[in-house]
């Protein structure tokens, strides 16, 4: 194993289990997982120099993941119900945006810790799957990669407040399923059907 | 600030994404607002079931992938890495995870089994002083005040960190950030000492992590010391928490610090 080889691993080696988790939810199993996470970072390998360690931030390897999970994607046409990247603009975004983000949240039903616990375990997953790409992506980054709004506005190339704001959306989106899921949500609300 | 107000900063704070100004205003709006704050504690549990849901799921690398990695990587140069790449592309994916497997069988055979190795307490200590320092993060709460810094910190990791607060000396406590240092939860605080950043990150302690440290002994407080990448990190332990001074000093200066950690009360 060489030198530059080793000082590579041990850069990657905190990001492992993140990018992992993060590739599950962009392909369609555990071997694609697997097999984008090596591509990614044998492309990452490609550009690594020992000299330019303070570049190597974690963003950087998700920026990497990220444009092999959508060139895969694009050469593939994948059907699967695992997220698709779509790069849209933040004009196309505030047709998809709900409420305004001072509105209350969606109301969700009285529910004892664990009864709330349980509902939570049954329906989050649908609950994400069912949110638009953008916004299912964004809280992928944030919960699965463990990025910061800084880390992800990298990844996405967006400034940070946008990242703050998708953010808030894909939760009250995420509210907002969740609700439905517990038949608690107004049929009578202004923004989303 | 107002409920709307706070609804609209509300999941930048759960996230510690909110600078402090801001988030002392939430706080102080949640803590008089019971609508608000019970908004805030479900959210704070859809978040932690989030987090289950997502990390929870095979929540390491399948084993056996960074050998894969290491393998691939071993020999080849970075240019001959990217003859691999195109090789990869070109294939369908079966024959390509053929030639992985491939590749695993022969150079099983063929090399020594090398062990990834461990990565050192100290590595990961500087690492995230730098990922934190050289980035120029902003700190989630600031505050001089050694008590009320612990108190936050303990609110968020669960942990009961007690601060020395280096009054008097050329010192100063400017605030802190939760974070995690091996997937555990930790308390991070930044001092100021003669200009330079210091962190003093305190998580549960475990004996092993020390076993690659050297340690003191004979002067000072019982502490172990171990050099990284330019810096110096100094460790003791203080109950069940392990306290570990991490900068650009001495061990010396750091010293000064970690005792100061040792002799504060609760």
């Amino acid at each position: 194993m060489t030198d530059l080889a080793d000082t590579f691993l041990v850069h990657v080696r905190p990001h492992w289990c993140g990018l992992h988790r993060v590739a599950r939810r962009y392909a369609g199993g555990e071997s694609e997982a697997c097999d984008l996470v090596q591509e990614a970072l044998l492309r990452a390998w490609r550009s690594f120099s020992a000299a330019d360690q303070r570049t190597y931030r974690r963003s950087w390897f998700f920026v990497i993941l990220r444009n092999v999970g959508l060139e895969w994607q694009r050469s593939r046409r994948s059907r699967s119900r695992r997220i698709k990247m779509l790069p849209l603009s933040d004009r196309e975004l505030t047709d998809l945006a709900g409420p305004e983000p001072t509105e209350p949240l969606a109301d969700l039903p009285g529910m004892s810790e664990a009864q709330f616990t349980d509902f939570l375990d049954q329906r989050i997953v649908a609950a994400i799957d069912d949110l638009e790409p953008v916004f299912r992506e964004v809280l992928l980054l944030s919960v699965a990669g463990e990025l910061t709004y800084r880390e992800i506005a990298e990844v996405l190339d967006c400034p940070v407040g946008t990242v703050m704001s998708r953010m808030a959306r894909a939760r009250r989106s995420l509210r907002e399923r969740l609700a439905d899921f517990a038949g608690t949500r107004s049929a009578v609300r202004k923004g989303r059907s | 600030m107002k409920c709307p107000r706070v609804r609209e900063y509300l999941f930048a704070f759960l996230d510690d994404e909110l600078d402090a100004p801001h988030s002392i205003e939430v706080q102080r709006h949640l803590e008089r607002c019971p609508q608000c704050a019970r908004e805030a504690e479900i959210e704070r549990t859809v978040r932690k079931r989030l987090e289950a849901a997502l990390v929870g799921e095979g929540a390491d690398a399948p084993p056996g992938d960074e050998m894969t990695l290491r393998r691939l990587l071993d020999g080849k140069t970075q240019s001959t890495a990217r003859s691999h790449r195109l090789l990869r592309l070109a294939l369908p994916m079966g024959a390509a995870a053929a030639l992985v497997a491939a590749v695993i069988i022969w150079t099983a055979v063929t090399d020594r089994h090398v062990e990834p190795p461990p990565q050192r307490f100290a590595d990961l200590l500087v690492a995230d002083f730098k990922h934190f320092v050289g980035e120029g993060r902003q700190l989630q709460f600031a505050s001089a005040d050694a008590t009320q810094v612990g108190r936050w910190l303990a609110d968020r990791t669960g942990l009961n960190v007690a601060l020395p607060s280096m009054q008097g000396d050329d010192c100063r406590l400017l605030g802190a950030r939760k974070c995690k240092i091996s997937k555990r939860p930790a308390a991070f605080a930044l001092y100021d000492m003669h200009g330079a950043p210091v962190s003093l990150v305190a998580l549960a302690a475990r004996p092993e992590e020390l076993s690659g440290m050297q340690e003191i002994t004979d002067d000072g407080p019982r502490r172990w010391v171990d050099r990284c990448q330019g810096h110096t990190v100094v460790a003791a332990r203080r109950g069940d928490l392990l306290y570990a001074a991490v900068a650009k000093l001495s061990e010396r200066e750091l010293t000064h610090l970690v005792k100061g950690v040792v002799d504060a009360s609760h």
